[in-house]
């Protein structure tokens, strides 16, 4: 039950992303997608936070202009030029300009939110990541080769809507993966380790050692 | 004696006096940069939507979030570029 919980959570739409995986990852046959991880929605939000702001700028000028002229009277002046340059149709243009742009930006922090994943299968674990625009790097691990999974949730906030981070150890060169933000940390190291243990029981079925 | 002192002289009319505009008029920043500024920033807006929408449909065209992201992102878009372009525009 927790099982059929947690996966229903990480995937909404398994046939629908698998074709994603299959598309640009190539999976092996017999081999399924579990899961996609994003950042949490939080942290999101965190992001795009500095645009709201941002966007609100131009509310708090005049009212911040009106309450300068109050405490400083030499202020007025300004405080009349600004409401006379917010009156005028020109500022219209830049208003316009300056939440256009910030909504591009938000834009593309969405998008980007999108584009970086961890693919969860019942052989690997594929991370995807993308820091900014045509800069995406692909790179996945077995996880026969897994040694340790760790998770960590930190903080008041963390707790309380479950987010935090996960640290992924294997064998070999590529040492260690790790996923800052992410939602539900505890059950998707669940999640790893069942898929590990599932794995390392098929392949003692089939006599293979490592599943490679 | 005193009052043949004065702190400050004043300005003589043999000083040449620049008359340097100190600020650009408003109606050359409406007539002339505003369209300029108006189209440049609209050709930021269409680079930086096609830059997006390639990623979306590059690697996520199977994703339902992608038509509601770029249906928002439309109108919202439609909306401030037509707020923007009324400021020199009529």
């Amino acid at each position: 039950m927790e099982s059929y919980l947690l996966r229903s959570f990480f995937t909404p739409r398994v046939a629908l992303s698998a074709k994603i995986s299959m598309e640009e990852l190539s999976l092996e046959p017999g081999e399924q997608r579990v899961a996609n991880i994003r950042v949490h929605w939080f942290v999101l939000t965190l992001r795009l936070l500095p645009y709201i702001f941002l966007a609100l700028l131009p509310f708090v000028i005049l009212p911040l202009a009106h309450f300068a002229a109050e405490i400083i009277p030499t202020f007025a002046p300004i405080e009349a030029r600004l409401i006379n340059a917010f009156a005028s149709s020109l500022m219209r243009l830049f208003l316009g300009a300056w939440w256009l742009f910030l909504w591009i930006a938000a834009f593309n922090t969405f998008t980007l939110y999108f584009l970086n994943v961890w693919i969860l299968t019942t052989e690997r674990i594929i991370e995807v990541r993308q820091p900014r625009y045509f800069s995406r790097r692909v790179s996945s691990f077995f996880l026969s080769r897994v040694q340790d999974v760790t998770s960590d949730v930190e903080g008041f906030l963390g707790t309380l809507l479950d987010f935090g981070f996960i640290h992924v150890e294997t064998a070999g060169e590529d040492a260690a993966f790790e996923m800052h933000g992410i939602r539900h940390p505890r059950g998707l190291r669940d999640m790893i380790l069942r898929e590990i243990d599932e794995v390392h029981r098929n392949h003692a079925g089939t006599g293979s050692g490592d599943g490679l | 004696m005193i009052r043949s002192l004065e702190p400050f002289a004043t300005a003589s009319s043999s000083v040449p006096q620049l008359h340097i505009p100190l600020h650009l008029p408003i109606s050359f920043l409406a007539e002339r940069a505003a369209p300029i500024l108006f189209w440049l920033i609209l050709g930021v807006w269409i680079i930086s939507s096609c830059i997006a929408a390639y990623h979306w449909l590059r690697y996520h065209r199977y994703s339902i979030v992608i038509l509601p992201a770029f249906i928002v992102y439309g109108i919202v878009s439609f909306a401030l570029i037509l707020y923007a372009a009324s400021g020199f525009i009529g």
